[in-house]
């Protein structure tokens, strides 16, 4: 009886109006910490850029972009292609990925610049000079043609694993270190979505404090609440595909823009989950807080 | 803040469904605002920021 009674009890409408506030602070509170714990992912999560980098479709684009080059520098410099391909195949192509990976998540965790990791092209220049064919065709000169195919074959793989201007990155690092003290900088960016996320759940019990006494209004604040971020975060998804950034990229390198493509679809898809949570979450609240008032257990 | 509308004939029976479109629009409506006034600066700078970061 005494719990029936506390069910139909009135929030004061400073209450009410409080919990409606937090709600509208929580609006903004989940979509910034939904895109932040993504961005957050983009900058630390080395096996997210994994997926999509050592996809078997993007390493053997790779390797044929090798071999094009190899069968190249074979007509050029008279020596059998599959040399090259002894010593450079889908594994070592793979493995460079793999560090070339784990240098630009370093560098945008600790912002500390450090030197692209190159391919040691010794296997394949000792390989060279080893054989006999290529060291009667270049007699005197092989150290030196063994030295230009390993360097023409390095530049390629640069841009292949990298296809950005890594000098720009490191220096443009160099530049801002001498400003700011990056380090700091970046552990604060990376504690944002923590302390968004915080927030959001400071506002939940907010709401759960202001209007615990009518069951009504806490499911109609928590969904309406949970429900506008799911809708603001859709608008922002929407606003970014809209920028088309693999389409600008497309214009200065197509097999990059497939690349970032693919990771935009990969987060996007994440994203549109998280949504799609959130409105269920929100329908299910606000079908409950109907409920209670349309069966008058409420006021 | 009511976001209650009542369906005629149906008396005791509430919506409010409008709730997280009323609690979305505002930062929606601030979201359109900044796209329609900086939306084609940031475009051009994130492109000459690719045009000259990647390599073609």
């Amino acid at each position: 009886m005494k719990n029936h009674k506390r069910q139909r009890t009135e929030v004061c409408l400073p209450a009410r109006m409080g919990a409606w506030i937090a709600a509208l602070l929580l609006v903004p509170l989940l979509t910034g910490a939904l895109y932040g714990w993504t961005a957050r992912r983009l900058m630390t999560d080395q096996g997210l850029h994994e997926r999509i980098a050592l996809k078997a479709g993007v390493i053997s684009d790779q390797m044929a972009q090798v071999e094009q080059k190899a069968a190249e520098l074979a007509e050029e410099y008279s020596f059998d292609a599959a040399l090259i391909r002894d010593t450079l195949n889908s594994e070592t192509l793979m493995d460079l990925n793999r560090q070339v990976l784990a240098w630009w998540t370093d560098m945008s965790t600790t912002g500390v610049p450090e030197e692209m990791p190159l391919w040691d092209g010794q296997a394949l220049r000792d390989t060279l000079l080893a054989d006999e064919a290529f060291q009667e065709t270049h007699g005197i000169l092989a150290r030196d043609v063994s030295g230009k195919v390993v360097s023409d074959i390095n530049s390629l793989l640069s841009r292949l694993l990298f296809p950005m201007r890594d000098i720009l990155v490191t220096k443009g690092l160099e530049l801002v270190r001498r400003k700011v003290a990056l380090s700091e900088v970046l552990v604060l960016l990376q504690s944002i979505p923590l302390t968004l996320t915080l927030l959001s759940l400071m506002m939940c019990g907010l709401m759960l404090l202001l209007t615990a006494r009518n069951r009504r209004t806490v499911f109609r604040v928590f969904g309406s609440g949970i429900g506008g971020a799911g809708i603001l975060s859709l608008c922002v998804l929407f606003m970014e595909r809209l920028m088309n950034l693999s389409g600008m990229i497309r214009e200065s390198s197509v097999r990059f823009a497939s690349q970032v493509g693919r990771l935009e679809n990969l987060l996007s898809l994440e994203i549109l989950a998280a949504i799609a949570a959130m409105l269920v979450c929100a329908f299910f609240f606000l079908r409950a807080g109907n409920r209670l008032s349309a069966e008058g257990k409420e006021p | 803040m009511s976001t209650e509308t009542r369906i005629p004939g149906k008396s005791g029976r509430h919506l409010s469904w409008f709730g997280p479109v009323l609690l979305a629009l505002p930062f929606i409506i601030a979201l359109v605002f900044a796209a329609l006034r900086w939306g084609e600066l940031l475009k051009n700078l994130v492109h000459v920021a690719i045009k000259m970061a990647v390599i073609s």
